[in-house]
C-alpha cells in the first residue's frame, strides 16, 4: 500500500521518525521510512557536520530537518547577551535553580565552561526565529534534506516559500483542530496531529478524538498522526482514523543508536505510561518528559511560574546541561511520550522497524479477515 | 463478525453504552448494542422502577447496570448520621460553594434547607458499599440485566461470585495497565479501558497508549475501548488496537432520548475537544467534566483544595441541585468526554448508532483495500 505521503516522498512504508539523533535518522531513512533530525541543541555549524554526516550515511534515501518557529519569540531576544540576563530572569528562578543542583549533589561545571556555554547557547541555539532561519540556510546547501517540518507553529511565508522553490515538502504540526487552517493557508503538503499522549511539545487532546477532526479539516492535506506510537497495531489505528502515516519519538529513545544515556534508558524501560506528564520547566511551552525529581519540583506548589519561551531554556540550560553529564539518578528527565510504558528493553532501528511493520501488515489481515464476515453475516 | 465481547451478549454490534438514562439504555440495545444504566444519580426505590420501564420497553434484548464500589469509601459513613457526616465538611467550603452560584446569579439554598436536601443525598445515593449492594439487590430481581460493570475499582468478591451464580457478567472500568491483574484475579469476566480522553471519571493515560496495553494483560479477557469514540472510524480503530468493541457515553448525551438539558447540549454542541477538564471538584475524584463556570472556580488560586470521596459530592451535590434548576449556561459544568468536539447538533440514539455502524464498516472496507494492495 503507498499512501500520498509515502508517494509524495518516494517512501517504503507509512513511518516518521523524529530524533535528535543522526544514527537514529539515517537507519530509519535507509530502512524506507524518513527520518527527522531535530535541531534544538545544535548550533547551525554543528548542524552543518550533521547533514554532511546525513548525506553519506543514508545510501539512495532522503531525510527532513525539524525547526522550530516560536510564534511567541521576541525579536528583542534575538539580540541578547550574557550581560541581559539578570533583566530577564527573575532572581527567584535562578535561586530556584541552583538550591534544586545544590540539593541533588549535582557538581558544577569547569571553570570556564559555563560562560563559554551560554555564549554557545546564546549564539547559536537560542529558540527564535532568526536562528530557526540561521539553520534553514544550512538545510539549503543539503539537498537530500527533502522535508522540513516546523515543530512549533506556522513557519513564515517566505520560509515555506523558499523551501518549496526547492522542492522540500513542508510539515506543520497541530494539536487542535482549530489550527489546522492556519496552517493550511500557509501551504502545509502535509500537518502532523500531535496528541496529548505525545512526547515533547503536546496540547491537550488525546490523538484519538484528535486526528479524526484534524484530518477532515485538513482534507485533501494528508495527515500523520502522532503520540504513543510504540506498536504496529497503532498504525493500522491511525489508519483507520484517517491518518497517512505515523510520526514516532520516543520509540526510538530505547534503540542502541539513540543518544540516550544508559540511565534514560532504564529510566524508560521502568516506566509505565502513567510516568511520564506535562510540564513548561524544560522550554516554557507545556512538553512531555519522564517524571522524575527535577520535572516534579517544577511542578509542586510554591515552584516559580516556568518563564516565557525562550527564557525558560536559557534560564535551564546550564542546569540541563550538568544533569546530562553528571546523570543525577533522582533529577534525570528526557522528553518522552506515553508510550514508554510498550518499551522494556533495548533494541536496535532496525528491529523496531521491522517490528512496526510486522505487526502493522498483520492488524491489517486481521482487520481485513473480520470484515469478511461482517459482509458475510 | 462477531467478537468475544458481542458473542458473550448475542450483540449485533460491537458498541456498549453507558447512559444516565433508560431512554438511552433501551434504544442502545433494541437497535443491537448493549446499553448500560449509570445509577449513582437516583435513589434506590428510583433505580427499581427504571430498570422495570427498561425490562418492558427493551423487547426482551440484554441491558447492563453501572456501579460504583468506591474502594476508599470508609466504612464509618455507612453508620454516621448525615449531620455528622456534613460537619465534616469545613465551613469554609460550603462558604466557597455558596459562592460559586451567588456570582452566576443562582441563590444558594438557605442552611435549613441545604440540610434537607444533603440528608436525602446522604441517605439515597452516598457513594458508599452499603449503597452499592442495595443497588445490586435491585439488579438482580430483574433477570434481564445481563452485566453489572464497576466504575471504580474491583468489585467485592462476594457480589462477582454471586452475580456468576445468577448468570450475570461482571465487568470493569480500568485506566492503568498495572490494575487489570487485580480484576483478572477477582474473575472479571469483560474490562473496560477508559482513557484520558472519556468524560467522567478517568485515569491520565490516552487511549492510544492504554488500549493495547489492557488488551495484552487481559487476553484471553475481552476488552473494551472507552474514550473519545463518537464515529464509526474510531470503533475501526479500537479494533485495530487490541479492542473487542467500544464503550461510549459522550456521543449519547446530543440525543433527543438524552436526559441533558437543552442548555446543556447547545454547550457541548458549540465546544471543542479543548473544552473539557479532569478535575476532582465533582467527586473527589478526577472526572472529565465541561469546562463550565463550576469547574473554573475550582482553579482559582484560592480555591480550596476538593474533598476526598465521598465528602466532595455531599459538598457539592446541593448546588449541582440547584444548577440543574437554574440552567445557567455560564456555570454548567456537565460530565462529558473530549468527544464533544465532534457532537454538532441534536439526533436521535438509533440515527447515532447507524451512522456508527456504517462508517465503521466503510472503514474496515477500506482496510481491507489497504491490506491488499500491501500484499500484492
Amino acid at each position: 500500500m503507498r499512501t500520498e505521503v509515502m508517494k509524495m516522498l518516494d517512501l517504503e512504508a507509512p513511518i516518521f521518525a523524529f530524533s535528535h539523533c543522526r544514527d537514529v535518522v539515517a537507519a530509519v531513512s535507509r530502512a524506507g521510512g524518513m527520518g527527522v533530525l531535530g535541531t534544538t541543541h545544535v548550533t547551525p555549524e554543528q548542524l552543518d557536520i550533521e547533514l554532511a554526516w546525513l548525506n553519506a550515511h543514508t545510501e539512495d534515501k532522503n531525510y527532513g530537518v525539524d525547526l522550530m518557529f516560536a510564534s511567541d519569540a521576541r525579536q528583542e531576544f534575538e539580540r541578547m547577551n550574557i550581560g541581559d540576563v539578570d533583566k530577564y530572569i527573575p532572581e527567584e528562578h535562578r535561586r530556584f535553580v541552583d538550591a534544586l543542583m545544590k540539593k541533588y549533589g549535582v557538581p558544577e561545571l569547569p571553570p570556564g565552561e559555563r560562560e563559554a556555554l551560554f555564549d554557545e547557547y546564546m549564539k547559536g541555539m537560542i529558540r527564535t526565529h532568526k536562528s530557526a532561519e540561521a539553520r534553514l540556510e544550512v538545510l539549503f546547501k543539503h539537498p537530500k534534506a527533502k522535508v522540513m517540518a516546523s515543530a512549533l507553529g506556522v513557519p513564515p511565508a517566505h520560509v515555506t516559500d523558499a523551501c518549496h522553490e526547492r522542492d522540500i515538502k513542508v510539515i506543520g504540526m497541530v494539536g487542535r483542530p482549530k489550527h489546522v487552517r492556519r496552517h493550511k493557508e500557509a501551504g502545509m503538503d502535509i500537518i502532523v496531529s500531535a496528541g496529548h499522549e505525545a512526547g515533547g511539545h503536546v496540547g491537550e487532546i488525546a490523538g484519538l478524538v484528535l486526528t479524526p477532526q484534524v484530518v477532515e479539516e485538513a482534507d485533501p492535506i494528508p495527515v500523520l498522526h502522532a503520540g504513543g506510537i510504540a506498536r504496529g497495531k497503532q498504525i493500522a489505528a491511525a489508519v483507520a482514523l484517517g491518518a497517512q502515516g505515523v510520526w514516532t519519538g520516543t520509540i526510538w529513545l530505547g534503540t542502541s543508536e539513540a543518544e540516550t544515556t544508559p540511565l534514560v534508558k532504564e529510566k524508560i524501560f521502568a516506566a509505565t505510561s502513567a510516568d511520564t506528564l506535562r510540564s513548561k520547566c524544560g522550554t516554557g511551552h507545556p512538553a512531555r518528559r519522564l517524571r522524575s525529581a527535577w520535572v516534579e519540583a517544577w511542578e509542586a506548589d510554591g515552584a516559580p511560574k516556568p518563564l516565557p519561551m525562550p527564557l525558560q531554556s536559557i534560564l535551564v540550560n546550564e542546569a540541563l546541561e550538568r544533569m546530562d553529564r553528571y546523570q543525577p539518578q533522582e533529577l534525570v528527565s528526557y522528553p518522552a511520550g506515553q508510550g514508554v510504558g510498550m518499551m522494556h528493553e533495548q533494541t536496535d532501528v532496525r528491529s523496531v522497524f521491522l517490528d512496526l511493520l510486522t505487526e502493522y501488515g498483520e492488524t491489517m489481515e486481521g482487520m481485513s479477515n473480520m470484515f469478511q464476515q461482517f459482509d458475510e453475516g | 463478525m462477531q467478537t468475544d465481547a458481542m458473542k458473550m451478549f448475542g450483540l449485533q454490534a460491537p458498541i456498549f453504552a453507558f447512559s444516565h438514562c433508560q431512554d438511552v439504555v433501551a434504544a442502545v440495545s433494541k437497535a443491537g448494542g448493549m446499553g448500560t444504566l449509570g445509577t449513582t444519580r437516583d435513589s434506590v426505590e428510583d433505580l427499581e422502577n427504571m430498570l422495570t420501564w427498561i425490562d418492558y420497553h427493551i423487547d426482551g434484548e440484554p441491558y447492563g447496570v453501572d456501579i460504583m464500589f468506591a474502594s476508599n469509601a470508609p466504612k464509618q459513613f455507612e453508620t454516621m448520621t448525615s449531620k455528622e457526616i456534613m460537619d465534616l465538611v469545613p465551613m469554609e467550603n460550603w462558604d466557597f460553594v455558596d459562592d460559586i452560584l451567588r456570582r452566576h446569579d443562582v441563590p444558594p439554598y438557605t442552611k435549613a434547607e441545604k440540610e434537607e436536601v444533603v440528608e436525602t443525598y446522604i441517605k439515597e445515593q452516598l457513594r458508599t458499599h452499603a449503597q452499592a449492594e442495595a443497588r445490586l439487590e435491585v439488579v438482580y430481581r430483574h433477570p434481564k440485566a445481563r452485566m453489572i460493570v464497576s466504575a471504580l475499582g474491583v468489585p467485592p468478591q462476594h457480589q462477582i461470585d454471586r452475580a456468576h451464580g445468577l448468570g450475570l457478567k461482571v465487568g470493569a472500568l480500568v485506566g492503568h495497565p498495572r490494575h487489570v491483574k487485580h480484576h483478572k484475579a477477582a474473575g472479571v469476566d469483560i474490562l473496560i479501558a477508559a482513557g484520558y480522553e472519556a468524560g467522567g471519571h478517568t485515569g491520565d493515560i490516552a487511549t492510544f497508549v492504554l488500549t493495547p496495553q489492557i488488551a495484552d494483560e487481559a487476553a484471553p479477557i475481552p476488552v473494551l475501548h472507552a474514550g473519545g469514540v463518537m464515529r464509526g472510524r474510531q470503533i475501526a480503530a479500537a479494533l485495530a488496537l487490541g479492542a473487542q468493541g467500544v464503550w461510549a457515553g459522550t456521543v449519547w448525551l446530543g440525543t433527543s432520548e438524552s436526559e441533558t438539558t437543552p442548555v446543556e447540549k447547545e454547550l457541548m454542541f458549540n465546544a471543542s475537544s479543548g473544552d473539557t477538564k479532569r478535575t476532582r471538584c465533582g467527586s473527589g475524584k478526577p472526572v472529565r467534566r465541561f469546562h463550565g463556570g463550576f469547574v473554573r472556580a475550582w482553579e482559582d488560586k484560592d480555591a480550596p483544595e476538593p474533598l476526598p470521596m465521598p465528602l466532595q459530592s455531599v459538598l457539592v451535590e446541593q448546588a449541582f441541585k440547584k444548577m440543574r434548576n437554574h440552567q445557567v449556561e455560564g456555570l454548567l459544568s456537565p460530565p462529558c468526554g473530549q468527544g464533544i468536539g465532534m457532537m454538532d447538533e441534536q439526533t436521535d440514539v438509533r440515527n447515532i448508532f447507524l451512522e456508527m455502524l456504517t462508517e465503521f464498516g466503510e472503514t474496515m472496507e477500506k482496510m481491507g483495500d489497504i491490506r491488499d494492495s500491501l500484499a500484492a
